[in-house]
Protein backbone atom coordinates (compact mmCIF):
# COMPACT_ATOMS: atom_id res chain seq x y z
CA UNK A 1 0.00 0.00 0.00
CA UNK A 2 1.57 3.33 -1.00
CA UNK A 3 2.14 5.86 1.76
CA UNK A 4 0.43 9.25 1.87
CA UNK A 5 3.70 10.88 0.83
CA UNK A 6 4.17 8.60 -2.17
CA UNK A 7 0.63 9.41 -3.30
CA UNK A 8 1.68 13.05 -3.55
CA UNK A 9 4.96 12.45 -5.39
CA UNK A 10 3.44 12.47 -8.93
CA UNK A 11 2.07 15.93 -8.22
CA UNK A 12 5.64 17.25 -8.42
CA UNK A 13 5.23 17.28 -12.19
CA UNK A 14 2.27 19.64 -11.85
CA UNK A 15 4.03 21.70 -9.20
CA UNK A 16 7.04 22.26 -11.49
CA UNK A 17 4.73 23.41 -14.29
CA UNK A 18 2.93 25.71 -11.87
CA UNK A 19 6.25 27.17 -10.71
CA UNK A 20 7.00 28.11 -14.33
CA UNK A 21 3.49 29.33 -15.05
CA UNK A 22 3.01 31.51 -11.96
CA UNK A 23 5.81 34.08 -12.58
CA UNK A 24 4.81 34.32 -16.24
CA UNK A 25 1.17 34.81 -15.29
CA UNK A 26 2.05 37.33 -12.59
CA UNK A 27 4.24 39.32 -14.98
CA UNK A 28 1.50 39.26 -17.64
CA UNK A 29 -1.11 40.51 -15.18
CA UNK A 30 1.24 43.26 -14.00
CA UNK A 31 1.88 44.37 -17.59
CA UNK A 32 -1.83 44.35 -18.44
CA UNK A 33 -2.60 46.26 -15.24
CA UNK A 34 0.08 48.86 -15.99
CA UNK A 35 -1.13 49.18 -19.57
CA UNK A 36 -4.74 49.61 -18.43
CA UNK A 37 -3.78 52.28 -15.90
CA UNK A 38 -1.77 54.12 -18.55
CA UNK A 39 -4.53 53.86 -21.15
CA UNK A 40 -7.46 54.79 -18.93
CA UNK A 41 -5.76 56.94 -16.32
CA UNK A 42 -7.63 55.05 -13.61
CA UNK A 43 -5.76 53.62 -10.65
CA UNK A 44 -8.09 50.66 -10.54
CA UNK A 45 -6.01 47.64 -9.69
CA UNK A 46 -8.84 45.44 -8.50
CA UNK A 47 -8.16 42.78 -11.11
CA UNK A 48 -4.67 42.52 -9.73
CA UNK A 49 -5.97 41.30 -6.40
CA UNK A 50 -4.29 38.17 -4.98
CA UNK A 51 -7.59 36.28 -5.04
CA UNK A 52 -8.03 37.11 -8.72
CA UNK A 53 -4.47 35.95 -9.48
CA UNK A 54 -5.07 32.64 -7.66
CA UNK A 55 -8.32 32.06 -9.54
CA UNK A 56 -6.65 32.80 -12.88
CA UNK A 57 -3.79 30.45 -11.95
CA UNK A 58 -6.30 27.68 -11.23
CA UNK A 59 -7.96 28.27 -14.60
CA UNK A 60 -4.53 28.09 -16.24
CA UNK A 61 -3.95 24.75 -14.45
CA UNK A 62 -7.23 23.32 -15.72
CA UNK A 63 -6.54 24.57 -19.24
CA UNK A 64 -2.97 23.26 -19.19
CA UNK A 65 -4.07 19.68 -18.46
CA UNK A 66 -6.74 19.90 -21.13
CA UNK A 67 -4.33 21.35 -23.69
CA UNK A 68 -1.85 18.56 -23.09
CA UNK A 69 -4.59 15.91 -23.33
CA UNK A 70 -3.68 14.55 -19.89
CA UNK A 71 -7.14 14.33 -18.30
CA UNK A 72 -7.29 10.53 -18.54
CA UNK A 73 -3.65 10.17 -17.52
CA UNK A 74 -4.31 11.97 -14.23
CA UNK A 75 -7.64 10.15 -13.92
CA UNK A 76 -5.85 6.81 -14.22
CA UNK A 77 -3.45 8.03 -11.56
CA UNK A 78 -6.46 8.47 -9.30
CA UNK A 79 -6.49 12.27 -9.20
CA UNK A 80 -9.76 14.06 -9.76
CA UNK A 81 -10.11 16.89 -12.27
CA UNK A 82 -9.85 19.39 -9.39
CA UNK A 83 -6.31 18.38 -8.42
CA UNK A 84 -4.29 20.09 -11.21
CA UNK A 85 -6.07 23.46 -10.71
CA UNK A 86 -5.58 23.06 -6.97
CA UNK A 87 -1.82 22.58 -7.38
CA UNK A 88 -1.57 25.65 -9.62
CA UNK A 89 -3.72 27.56 -7.12
CA UNK A 90 -1.55 26.49 -4.19
CA UNK A 91 1.62 27.66 -5.93
CA UNK A 92 -0.10 30.99 -6.70
CA UNK A 93 -1.14 31.38 -3.05
CA UNK A 94 2.46 30.83 -1.94
CA UNK A 95 3.66 33.27 -4.60
CA UNK A 96 1.19 35.93 -3.53
CA UNK A 97 2.19 35.47 0.11
CA UNK A 98 5.83 35.87 -0.87
CA UNK A 99 5.05 39.03 -2.85
CA UNK A 100 3.03 40.44 0.04
CA UNK A 101 5.92 39.75 2.42
CA UNK A 102 8.38 41.45 0.09
CA UNK A 103 6.14 44.50 -0.28
CA UNK A 104 5.55 44.84 3.46
CA UNK B 1 -16.37 -19.10 -10.53
CA UNK B 2 -15.83 -16.00 -8.40
CA UNK B 3 -18.09 -12.98 -8.68
CA UNK B 4 -16.98 -10.48 -11.36
CA UNK B 5 -14.63 -7.78 -10.14
CA UNK B 6 -16.23 -4.95 -12.10
CA UNK B 7 -19.77 -4.99 -13.46
CA UNK B 8 -21.67 -2.41 -15.48
CA UNK B 9 -25.11 -3.90 -15.18
CA UNK B 10 -28.07 -3.28 -17.45
CA UNK B 11 -26.97 0.20 -18.41
CA UNK B 12 -28.71 2.47 -20.85
CA UNK B 13 -27.39 5.59 -22.50
CA UNK B 14 -28.71 8.09 -25.01
CA UNK B 15 -26.95 10.95 -26.73
CA UNK B 16 -29.63 13.47 -27.61
CA UNK B 17 -32.40 11.54 -29.33
CA UNK B 18 -30.12 8.64 -30.25
CA UNK B 19 -30.29 5.70 -27.86
CA UNK B 20 -26.97 3.86 -27.99
CA UNK B 21 -27.51 1.35 -25.19
CA UNK B 22 -30.78 -0.04 -23.93
CA UNK B 23 -29.64 -2.70 -21.50
CA UNK B 24 -25.95 -3.42 -21.98
CA UNK B 25 -23.81 -5.22 -19.43
CA UNK B 26 -20.08 -5.59 -19.05
CA UNK B 27 -18.42 -8.01 -16.65
CA UNK B 28 -14.73 -8.08 -15.85
CA UNK B 29 -13.58 -11.33 -14.30
CA UNK B 30 -10.28 -11.62 -12.42
CA UNK B 31 -7.71 -13.71 -14.31
CA UNK B 32 -9.67 -13.60 -17.59
CA UNK B 33 -9.33 -11.74 -20.85
CA UNK B 34 -12.80 -10.86 -22.10
CA UNK B 35 -13.47 -9.32 -25.48
CA UNK B 36 -16.40 -7.12 -26.29
CA UNK B 37 -17.31 -7.39 -29.96
CA UNK B 38 -19.89 -5.61 -32.07
CA UNK B 39 -20.39 -3.42 -35.09
CA UNK B 40 -19.27 0.22 -35.28
CA UNK B 41 -21.46 2.63 -33.35
CA UNK B 42 -23.26 -0.13 -31.49
CA UNK B 43 -22.18 1.13 -28.06
CA UNK B 44 -19.07 -0.88 -27.13
CA UNK B 45 -16.96 2.17 -26.33
CA UNK B 46 -19.84 3.83 -24.51
CA UNK B 47 -20.35 0.74 -22.37
CA UNK B 48 -16.66 0.67 -21.57
CA UNK B 49 -16.61 4.38 -20.73
CA UNK B 50 -19.56 3.89 -18.40
CA UNK B 51 -17.79 0.99 -16.68
CA UNK B 52 -14.68 3.18 -16.34
CA UNK B 53 -16.61 6.11 -14.88
CA UNK B 54 -15.74 8.40 -17.79
CA UNK B 55 -19.36 8.65 -18.95
CA UNK B 56 -22.40 8.49 -16.68
CA UNK B 57 -25.18 6.06 -17.61
CA UNK B 58 -28.80 7.17 -17.85
CA UNK B 59 -29.80 4.02 -15.96
CA UNK B 60 -28.14 0.89 -14.61
CA UNK B 61 -25.44 0.36 -12.04
CA UNK B 62 -21.68 -0.01 -11.87
CA UNK B 63 -20.45 -2.34 -9.16
CA UNK B 64 -16.90 -2.85 -8.02
CA UNK B 65 -16.19 -5.79 -5.71
CA UNK B 66 -19.95 -6.26 -5.48
CA UNK B 67 -20.49 -2.74 -4.16
CA UNK B 68 -22.72 -0.45 -6.18
CA UNK B 69 -21.25 2.95 -6.96
CA UNK B 70 -23.73 5.80 -7.12
CA UNK B 71 -21.73 8.08 -9.38
CA UNK B 72 -18.64 6.18 -10.51
CA UNK B 73 -15.72 8.29 -11.65
CA UNK B 74 -12.41 7.25 -13.17
CA UNK B 75 -10.23 8.65 -10.34
CA UNK B 76 -12.23 6.74 -7.71
CA UNK B 77 -12.19 3.51 -9.73
CA UNK B 78 -8.50 4.00 -10.55
CA UNK B 79 -7.65 4.26 -6.86
CA UNK B 80 -9.51 0.97 -6.39
CA UNK B 81 -7.41 -0.74 -9.07
CA UNK B 82 -8.87 0.12 -12.49
CA UNK B 83 -6.80 1.17 -15.48
CA UNK B 84 -8.72 2.55 -18.45
CA UNK B 85 -7.08 2.66 -21.86
CA UNK B 86 -9.23 4.74 -24.24
CA UNK B 87 -9.25 4.49 -28.03
CA UNK B 88 -7.05 7.58 -28.21
CA UNK B 89 -3.66 8.46 -26.74
CA UNK B 90 -3.42 8.95 -22.99
CA UNK B 91 0.29 9.61 -22.66
CA UNK B 92 1.36 13.21 -22.31
CA UNK B 93 3.03 13.87 -25.69
CA UNK B 94 5.98 15.94 -24.40
CA UNK B 95 6.84 14.18 -21.15
CA UNK B 96 9.42 11.35 -21.54
CA UNK B 97 7.93 7.88 -21.29
CA UNK B 98 10.19 6.92 -18.38
CA UNK B 99 8.96 9.90 -16.35
CA UNK B 100 5.34 8.89 -16.93
CA UNK B 101 6.05 5.28 -15.96
CA UNK B 102 7.65 6.56 -12.76
CA UNK B 103 4.46 8.49 -11.93
CA UNK B 104 2.49 5.22 -11.82
CA UNK B 105 5.23 3.37 -9.97
CA UNK B 106 5.42 6.07 -7.29
CA UNK B 107 1.68 6.56 -7.03
CA UNK B 108 0.64 2.94 -6.66
CA UNK B 109 3.83 1.09 -5.68
CA UNK B 110 2.92 -1.63 -8.19
CA UNK B 111 5.52 -3.00 -10.57
CA UNK B 112 8.84 -1.21 -11.09
CA UNK B 113 8.82 1.13 -14.08
CA UNK B 114 11.85 -0.64 -15.56
CA UNK B 115 10.20 -4.05 -15.35
CA UNK B 116 6.98 -2.70 -16.88
CA UNK B 117 8.98 -1.19 -19.76
CA UNK B 118 10.78 -4.49 -20.28
CA UNK B 119 7.56 -6.53 -20.30
CA UNK B 120 5.96 -4.17 -22.84
CA UNK B 121 9.19 -4.06 -24.87
CA UNK B 122 9.56 -0.28 -24.69
CA UNK B 123 12.81 -0.07 -22.70
CA UNK B 124 14.59 1.62 -25.61
CA UNK B 125 11.94 4.37 -25.65
CA UNK B 126 12.54 5.25 -21.99
CA UNK B 127 13.81 8.77 -22.71
CA UNK B 128 11.65 9.33 -25.79
CA UNK B 129 8.70 11.65 -25.94
CA UNK B 130 5.48 9.81 -26.85
CA UNK B 131 4.93 12.26 -29.71
CA UNK B 132 7.94 10.63 -31.43
CA UNK B 133 6.57 7.06 -31.20
CA UNK B 134 4.66 5.14 -33.87
CA UNK B 135 1.13 3.82 -33.29
CA UNK B 136 2.24 0.35 -32.24
CA UNK B 137 5.03 1.69 -30.01
CA UNK B 138 2.58 4.11 -28.43
CA UNK B 139 0.12 1.33 -27.64
CA UNK B 140 2.87 -0.76 -26.05
CA UNK B 141 4.02 2.28 -24.08
CA UNK B 142 0.47 2.80 -22.80
CA UNK B 143 0.27 -0.83 -21.79
CA UNK B 144 3.57 -0.36 -19.96
CA UNK B 145 1.74 2.22 -17.84
CA UNK B 146 -0.91 -0.39 -17.09
CA UNK B 147 1.76 -2.96 -16.21
CA UNK B 148 3.46 -0.47 -13.91
CA UNK B 149 0.14 0.22 -12.24
CA UNK B 150 -0.41 -3.54 -11.78
CA UNK B 151 -4.18 -3.00 -12.06
CA UNK B 152 -6.87 -5.29 -10.74
CA UNK B 153 -8.92 -4.49 -13.82
CA UNK B 154 -7.94 -3.21 -17.27
CA UNK B 155 -10.46 -1.85 -19.75
CA UNK B 156 -8.82 -1.35 -23.14
CA UNK B 157 -10.82 0.23 -25.96
CA UNK B 158 -9.59 -0.85 -29.40
CA UNK B 159 -5.97 -1.51 -28.40
CA UNK B 160 -5.15 -3.12 -31.77
CA UNK B 161 -6.50 -0.25 -33.81
CA UNK B 162 -4.13 1.04 -36.46
CA UNK B 163 -1.16 -1.11 -35.55
CA UNK B 164 0.75 -3.68 -37.59
CA UNK B 165 -0.20 -7.36 -37.19
CA UNK B 166 3.27 -8.12 -35.85
CA UNK B 167 2.50 -5.89 -32.86
CA UNK B 168 -0.79 -7.71 -32.18
CA UNK B 169 1.12 -10.66 -30.75
CA UNK B 170 3.19 -8.42 -28.51
CA UNK B 171 0.10 -6.66 -27.16
CA UNK B 172 -1.69 -9.98 -26.73
CA UNK B 173 1.25 -11.24 -24.67
CA UNK B 174 0.87 -8.22 -22.38
CA UNK B 175 -2.86 -8.89 -21.94
CA UNK B 176 -2.13 -12.53 -21.12
CA UNK B 177 0.57 -11.43 -18.67
CA UNK B 178 -1.89 -9.14 -16.89
CA UNK B 179 -4.54 -11.87 -16.71
CA UNK B 180 -1.93 -14.31 -15.38
CA UNK B 181 -1.26 -11.76 -12.62
CA UNK B 182 -4.96 -11.95 -11.70
CA UNK B 183 -6.07 -8.82 -13.53
CA UNK B 184 -9.58 -8.72 -15.03
CA UNK B 185 -9.02 -7.65 -18.64
CA UNK B 186 -11.72 -6.45 -21.04
CA UNK B 187 -10.81 -5.36 -24.57
CA UNK B 188 -12.78 -4.24 -27.60
CA UNK B 189 -11.99 -3.91 -31.26
CA UNK B 190 -12.63 -5.27 -34.72
CA UNK B 191 -9.47 -7.32 -35.21
CA UNK B 192 -11.51 -10.47 -34.64
CA UNK B 193 -8.74 -13.01 -35.18
CA UNK B 194 -6.34 -11.33 -32.76
CA UNK B 195 -9.07 -10.70 -30.21
CA UNK B 196 -10.45 -14.24 -30.29
CA UNK B 197 -6.92 -15.63 -30.06
CA UNK B 198 -6.31 -13.83 -26.78
CA UNK B 199 -9.84 -14.15 -25.33
CA UNK B 200 -11.16 -16.42 -22.63
CA UNK B 201 -14.69 -15.13 -23.05
CA UNK B 202 -16.68 -13.28 -25.71
CA UNK B 203 -19.39 -10.72 -25.11
CA UNK B 204 -21.41 -9.59 -28.13
CA UNK B 205 -22.84 -6.10 -28.18
CA UNK B 206 -25.76 -5.64 -30.56
CA UNK B 207 -29.07 -3.79 -30.77
CA UNK B 208 -28.39 -1.83 -27.58
CA UNK B 209 -27.82 -4.90 -25.45
CA UNK B 210 -25.14 -7.53 -24.80
CA UNK B 211 -24.96 -11.32 -24.94
CA UNK B 212 -22.48 -13.44 -23.03
CA UNK B 213 -21.39 -15.99 -25.62
CA UNK B 214 -18.76 -17.81 -23.59
CA UNK B 215 -15.44 -19.13 -24.87
CA UNK B 216 -14.38 -18.12 -28.42
CA UNK B 217 -15.11 -21.58 -29.86
CA UNK B 218 -18.58 -21.52 -28.35
CA UNK B 219 -19.17 -17.96 -29.53
CA UNK B 220 -18.39 -18.90 -33.11
CA UNK B 221 -21.03 -21.61 -32.95
CA UNK B 222 -23.65 -18.95 -32.19
CA UNK B 223 -25.63 -18.63 -35.37
CA UNK B 224 -26.72 -15.00 -35.06
CA UNK B 225 -23.22 -13.89 -34.01
CA UNK B 226 -21.73 -15.68 -37.03
CA UNK B 227 -24.34 -14.29 -39.38
CA UNK B 228 -24.39 -10.67 -38.19
CA UNK B 229 -20.81 -10.06 -37.11
CA UNK B 230 -18.22 -12.80 -37.49
CA UNK B 231 -18.93 -13.96 -41.02
CA UNK B 232 -16.42 -16.61 -42.07
CA UNK B 233 -14.28 -16.23 -38.95
CA UNK B 234 -12.59 -19.39 -37.73
CA UNK B 235 -10.26 -20.00 -34.84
Amino acid sequence: MPSAASRLIPLRLLAVRALWAYPALRALIAVVAAFTVTATGREDAAFESPVGVVIIAMLVGAFDVRRRGESLLWGNLGYSAFVPPAVFGLVAVLGELLLATMRA
Amino acid sequence: MNAPLLVADCVSKSFGTRRVLTAGSLRAQAGEVRVLLGRNGIGKSTLMKIAAGVVQADAGTVRLDGRAMLSPSLPVLARAGLFYLPDHDILSPRVPLGTQLRLFEQRFAGRSAEEAARLADVTHFWAAQPSALSGGELRRAELALALSRRPRCLLADEPFRGIAPVDHDRLSAVFRQLAADGCAVVITGHEVHSLLAVADHVTWCTSGTTYELGAPATALEHEAFQREYAIGVQL
